[in-house]
């Protein structure tokens, strides 16, 4: 009897946890099972609010001056809009796009070149980059310890006002795990509640055929890295993903970006060479350079007409999530 | 009276299965303690002074031949040469042992499994930035031997994955009481070239090569 008691409380106990867990952080249904271990880090209103202030707050660079949400924007799925190259302290330059933040539970590693191996320490790159925030992690600790308001706030998350790197970066990742976009048209039409002009359909027919190799749904990446026949910009000189394994096989390999609210996130490619859709697909249709690192797929370029193109556009615009990307529970909202 | 008797004999028993022993790592030249921005004498007439020797202890084990008597749990150390109580700890043992077993770096799991506290903070200088990973061993100094700027010299030892995996399992034997673990810098620069090998700030094979010579030259000191 006392047996099934504790069974029932325990159960019940479940329930609840999964309930809280599932309205923090949504799986979508029908996608593959996230990536981040929440095990060691559950989701946690209080923390996810540490992370929203942070992500937002200067502090994390030199002087004061820029923060995440410098370079990552909403509007634009928290990519940097009109910057091929990041921008960063005292007007630096960084060697790369700044890339959209969307759907960051499902993905193994970081950076163009997946030089970061995990969500947690991915902030820690831009935060001691010289040419982004040009700070020091364990300085950054310092200055929040000093501030009114975060020691309270860490407090009362993690029942430890002598704030630690481990808090900060945690914080950081869960709201940065919010970021689930999944209701753009596209979604609405897979789950029966929309439907495609025939533009979009013939459009998402051509993405089958010839895209989703490596743009494969329901992410729009297959989180690899890939070479798409992009000529080197001989003024940054970027190998990609060599940089990191050092095999001359990863040479211009880059990872594959997602290609949800695309219409949003331009200028495209790791250096942002492109501006608009249209300049992509042309690059695919007739820009491509071989290279032994080139996919089948890509080694005679995609043969798109301009009614393709215009269709395939058309497709790429159902991949915006509005939802998403004015989502207040994403938002700066002031200090 | 039997009882207070059985009590005795027992905890004597226990007193004499579980004891403490006090684990000391230190650094030395020349068989002396090494000091840091202390100018030592290289063999050829070059000298050499570190700023600083800081490397990671994982993973510390005690056996009894091939049985593994005892486990330390969560067993991360950062080891700063010039600060004294992170050279210091303990643990317990609970049989006789003869051989201790520990690495120099961290394991590959710990490597990619995110944001970590105490000894693994990512804010204590000791973890790559640009590209994630732990830095187990970091030696730096100057030495007229090293031909770049200001003589420095910048020995930062890691890589978790595949080929570059840095860590190195040391094992050496020791009598019963507590354990003084040496590492003789003399011996190391010894071993290398200052004149090529004064640079290593990435995984790759020169952190690989660099971290095995290091490993091989701990030793037992009483």
């Amino acid at each position: 009897m006392r047996k099934r008691w504790v069974i029932g409380i325990l159960a019940a106990l479940m329930v609840l946890l999964s309930f809280k867990k599932e309205r923090l952080f949504t799986e979508p249904s029908g996608w593959p099972e996230a990536v981040y271990d929440f095990k060691r880090n559950p989701p946690d209103p209080a923390k996810i609010e540490i992370g929203r202030l942070l992500f937002y707050d200067p502090v994390l660079s030199r002087d004061s001056t820029i923060s995440c949400g410098s370079c990552h924007l909403q509007y634009t799925a928290f990519a940097h809009v009109d910057h091929r190259l990041s921008h960063g302290i005292s007007d630096r330059i960084g060697t790369r796009n700044a890339p959209a933040l969307v759907n960051l539970a499902w993905a193994r590693d970081f950076m163009w070149d997946g030089a970061v191996n995990h969500l947690d320490v991915q902030a820690l790159a831009p935060i001691a980059n010289p040419d982004e925030m040009d700070e020091s992690i364990a300085h950054v600790v310092a200055k929040l310890q000093k501030t009114e308001r975060y020691p309270a706030l860490f407090y009362a998350a993690y029942g430890d006002s002598a704030i630690k790197t481990e808090y900060v970066l945690k914080s950081l990742s869960q709201f940065m795990l919010t970021f689930v976009s999944a209701n753009s048209r596209y979604d609405r039409v897979k789950k029966g509640l929309d439907t495609f002009t025939a533009k979009e359909a013939k459009g998402y027919a051509l993405f089958r055929t010839h895209c989703s190799s490596c743009h494969t749904e329901p992410l729009f990446t297959n989180q690899r890295y890939e070479y798409n026949g992009l000529p080197i910009d001989d003024s940054l000189q970027d190998w990609g993903r060599m940089r990191i394994t050092r095999r001359s096989a990863d040479s211009l390999r880059f990872k594959v970006p997602t290609l949800r609210n695309i219409e949003f996130s331009y200028p495209y490619m790791h250096d942002g060479r492109f501006k608009s859709l249209h300049q992509v697909l042309n690059h695919y249709a007739s820009g491509i350079q071989q290279a032994p690192a080139l996919p089948p797929s890509l080694q005679k370029g995609i043969p798109l007409s301009g009614s393709d193109k215009a269709e395939l556009v058309a497709f790429l615009l159902t991949l915006t999530d509005r939802e998403f990307l004015y989502n207040n529970a994403f938002s700066f909202r002031g200090r | 009276m039997r009882f207070f008797l059985l009590y005795l004999l027992f905890s004597g028993v226990i007193a004499a299965r579980c004891q403490e022993v006090n684990v000391r790592v230190t650094a030395s030249f020349s068989g002396k303690p090494l000091l840091l921005e202390s100018f030592y004498q290289l063999p050829g007439g070059d000298s050499i002074a570190f700023d600083g020797v800081r490397f990671y202890i994982s993973d510390i084990a005690l056996y009894l031949g091939d049985k593994r008597v005892y486990t330390e749990k969560d067993s991360y150390h950062l080891v700063d040469v010039s600060d004294e109580v992170t050279t210091h700890f303990r643990v317990s043992a609970t049989q006789h042992f003869d051989k201790i077993v520990f690495h120099l770096g961290i394991d590959s799991a710990t490597s990619t499994s995110g944001a970590l506290g105490g000894d693994l903070d990512p804010g204590k200088g000791m973890f790559w930035t640009w590209q994630s990973g732990y830095i187990n061993c970091k030696i730096e100094g100057r030495s007229n031997r090293c031909p770049t700027r200001h003589h420095d010299f910048s020995l930062h030892l890691g890589g978790y994955s595949g080929a570059d995996l840095a860590i190195q399992e040391i094992a050496l034997p020791v009598s019963p009481g507590d354990i003084v673990i040496n590492l003789p810098l003399d011996k190391f620069l010894a071993a290398i070239d200052l004149r090529r090998q004064h640079t290593v700030m990435s995984p790759g094979p020169g952190a690989v090569a660099l971290s095995k010579t290091l490993a091989a030259l701990f030793e037992v000191s009483r």
